[in-house]
């Protein structure tokens, strides 16, 4: 005991220690710095995968109010003539399955196409006569309204983006 | 007086002085090992985080250009193949060479009436890796249409 007190007095080695503290003090800090930078990249390189993500799920909606727009068969815009075009709108049920599973693998019945990026898709519905839009006089065409919806797919087929978006047409 | 050289290493090792002079210099010696070791840390940790603001900014400036693209009219001058803009450095500091490429699709996949614009960002002096985006503009785009 009287030895114990004794070695805890003397202030031999008391350099040595308080080096070993600070050393360990900075080394915590140097590793926390590191656990900070690696959280940092990861968040870039998610938030960078989002960006790409995003614009193919964009060009597979924009493809496919292309394809909407420029078709001139008006049979082919109101009959399921194509696979991705769902013509009843959100009644059908078929498009129950739209916001979880789209099928585009080729075989049918898909209700969904692959876009030309790869991993991306599109499908549309036509939802039906725009709202307010019936009444035109002077034009005894309607105005038709459709969603447009384009989605882009990891490697795993997971769908990691969605683009909703509106598209009228009058015929 | 004669003194045993054997007695001579016992009194000197048994003294206590210049002790302290040991102590101080070995605890530097571990101290400047030490520090080297966070030193590099530290250093691999900035490095980090400037490639990560680095990436964020360029693919600001490469999302920027997208969203004007977008605003362009489907014809404009600048959407047409073999004469988009020449490259051309842009973002804070003017560290990014931008530039673009555009490819006019004839269908059915991808359908007719729409571009293929690919926008490519470089890091100036930098070892990192261009920022590639590539996103299709389509005619129906057009608000004037």
């Amino acid at each position: 005991m009287n030895n114990l007190k004794k070695t805890l007095k003397n202030e031999e080695g008391s350099v040595l220690f308080f080096t070993l503290l600070i050393l360990v003090l900075m080394a915590a800090a140097g590793f926390t710095m590191i656990a900070n930078s690696v959280l940092e990249s990861n968040i870039v390189r998610n938030a960078s995968s989002h960006t790409i993500n995003f614009y193919a799920a964009e060009s597979a909606a924009m493809e496919a109010a292309q394809k909407l727009d420029d078709e001139i068969d008006l049979a082919k815009l109101t009959t399921n003539n194509d696979d991705w075009l769902n013509p009843n709108g959100p009644s059908d049920p078929k498009l129950a399955v739209l916001t979880t599973a789209w099928d585009f693998d080729g075989s049918a019945p898909d209700n969904a196409e692959a876009g030309s990026t790869p991993n991306t898709a599109f499908t549309t519905m036509r939802v039906g006569v725009a709202k307010s839009a019936s009444l035109g006089i002077e034009n005894p065409d309607l105005l038709y309204e459709y969603t447009v919806l384009g989605r882009y797919y990891d490697s795993n087929n997971n769908p990691m983006a969605m683009i909703e978006a509106g598209f009228l047409k009058r015929y | 007086m004669r003194s045993d050289p054997k007695e001579k290493i016992t009194r000197i090792l048994a003294s206590e002085q210049g002790y302290s002079l040991i102590e101080i210099l070995i605890s530097v010696a571990i101290f400047a090992i030490g520090i080297l070791g966070i030193a590099g840390l530290q250093i691999r940790a900035t490095n980090a985080d400037t490639h990560s603001r680095l990436f964020t900014e360029a693919y600001t400036v490469a999302t920027d250009r997208i969203e004007t693209i977008m605003l362009l009219p489907y014809s404009d001058a600048t959407l047409v193949p073999g004469s988009e803009l020449p490259p051309k450095n842009a973002g804070p500091g003017n560290r990014y060479n931008l530039s673009y490429t555009v490819v006019n699709n004839a269908g059915p996949t991808p359908p007719n009436n729409t571009k293929t614009i690919t926008v490519r960002v470089q890091i100036n002096q930098s070892i990192l890796p261009a920022v590639t985006l590539t996103f299709t503009k389509a005619q129906v785009q057009d608000l004037t249409s």
